[in-house]
């Protein structure tokens, strides 16, 4: 089997498709046809499938889960960058932080929010920009904690330094006022850095968990996708906890909470529907 | 024990949240009481939140015994709680496949529907021989258009298809006639 000679069919397509959107709320449609058979021709070979059809009956059958998971590691790509998924930002930033901010939260006490699952940091810098933007001026206290599994990647965001691809969405405005070109890379001001804390936390460490309380909003963009349906609703519960009540979860715009576990009332904004214990 | 006992006494607690911690606690054990508990809380408890952590310790749990239970509650009148029951049974996949065997001959078509859906969108095994015994056996046509659905998501063996056209001279459903055309497509005939 060669990849210029693999190709699904529609049918087949449709069923795989069907399938993922099931499990994950991911829908690929046609236009993405290429993109999914380049990674399902991947997944084929590393499995050792000649047919399409006998590898979809692998994926559904194994009991494990894991050839699911590796199929959607695959899909999903791990990039990260600064100001990804503008508009729930901006629905964070004029929608939902002005209703935390009528609870007293800022000037009795800082507000916080909590970055989960944040990589190289690009996601928790931003949120530190924007709540420098929208806050520091008027007095008001906030942190931001970002936490993942794995260390190296929370040691490189702690450098925040970052090449030109991560930064290409931030506004020439705030490029300039918050980081330093040096030599091609950006580097990220102490005034932004200090506002962000990063540590390392599994998020299906319930006694982790339990330390991670009184948050006013959580980030958990496109990290639930890599967890299968029963670790989905075990960090879903653990988040309830983490908030505070009124408290604001947001996740990649292409999940549900709703699909995971029925506990938060979805808000649909202007600019984002977002969940809210 | 004594921690055992605590925990399924707070499950009774008026406090929300001691309830929920209880209730994911309970996660942790293995025995008896603990399940029962669980499956009482979730049958019914008005907190969703409660419940919601009753599935995730009930599914980390995750004995035949826990399928057993939970299978009871298809019965439920609330839709929550029958959904709730089908999600464990799916996530427990070959660890409950007796209990769906006998769920699938259950006398009320509303259950063996329920137990379609379990095999359709669980993690079985054997699935395709189950929803192949369910359009093969089966009385009701609600129950077989269901498990041929399913079947021609998940089937495509020349069993599979024998039995999907089997399934033609049973009944004379327009509805089932449209599932059988629909599956045998997605096999690729």
């Amino acid at each position: 089997m060669n990849r210029s000679s693999f190709s699904i069919s529609g049918e087949e397509f449709a069923r795989l498709a069907d399938y993922i959107y099931r499990r994950t709320g991911i829908f690929y449609d046609e236009n993405k046809r290429y993109y999914v058979e380049k990674r399902v021709f991947d997944r084929m070979k590393a499995t050792g499938h000649e047919k399409f059809r006998d590898y979809f009956l692998y994926l559904r059958c194994d009991a494990s889960g894991q050839e699911f998971q590796r199929l959607v590691n695959a899909l999903t790509v791990n990039e990260t960058y600064f100001f990804r998924e503008y508009d729930q930002l901006k629905c964070f930033a004029e929608e939902a932080l002005p209703e935390m901010l009528k609870g007293g939260c800022g000037r009795e006490r800082p507000l916080r929010v909590w970055s989960a699952g944040c990589s190289t940091g690009e996601e928790a810098y931003t949120l530190a920009i924007i709540l420098l933007e929208m806050l520091d001026s008027d007095g008001f206290g906030f942190e931001v904690h970002a936490t993942d599994i794995n260390d190296e990647v929370l040691q490189q965001a702690e450098k925040g330094v970052y090449e030109q691809r991560s930064v290409r969405e931030v506004p020439s405005v705030y490029l300039e006022k918050y980081f330093v070109p040096v030599y091609g890379k950006y580097c990220l001001k102490p005034v932004v850095k200090e506002k962000v804390r990063f540590y390392q936390v599994n998020l299906l460490d319930r006694a982790q968990m339990q330390k991670m309380r009184g948050f006013d909003a959580i980030f958990c963009r496109n990290v639930l996708i890599y967890f299968d349906d029963r670790a989905r609703r075990e960090v879903a519960l653990s988040f309830y906890e983490s908030l505070r009540p009124g408290g604001f979860i947001f996740l990649g715009h292409s999940e549900s909470m709703s699909r995971i576990a029925p506990i938060f009332r979805v808000r649909k904004f202007k600019n984002a529907i977002i969940y809210q214990k | 024990m004594e921690e055992l006992s605590r925990l399924i006494e707070l499950l009774n607690s008026e406090d929300e949240m001691e309830r929920l911690h209880a209730a994911e606690e309970l996660g942790d054990h293995t025995s008896s009481e603990a399940i029962l508990s669980l499956v009482s809380c979730l049958e019914k408890d008005e907190s969703r939140v409660v419940q919601e952590a009753c599935v995730a310790s009930l599914c980390r749990i995750g004995t035949e015994e826990v399928a057993e239970e939970v299978a009871k509650l298809l019965r439920s009148s609330d839709p929550y709680v029958r959904n709730a029951a089908s999600e464990v049974l799916q996530l427990l996949g070959d660890r409950a496949r007796h209990v769906v065997e006998l769920l699938l001959r259950d006398p009320d078509p509303d259950v063996r529907t329920l137990a379609v859906r379990v095999v359709g969108e669980g993690q079985f095994s054997n699935a395709s021989a189950l929803l192949r015994s369910v359009v093969l056996n089966d009385p009701d046509a609600n129950v077989v258009a269901s498990a041929v659905e399913y079947l021609g998501e998940i089937g495509g063996s020349s069993e599979d298809r024998d039995a999907l056209h089997e399934v033609r001279a049973r009944f004379s459903d327009p509805f089932l006639e449209y599932a059988v055309e629909t599956a045998l497509r997605k096999m690729g005939e």
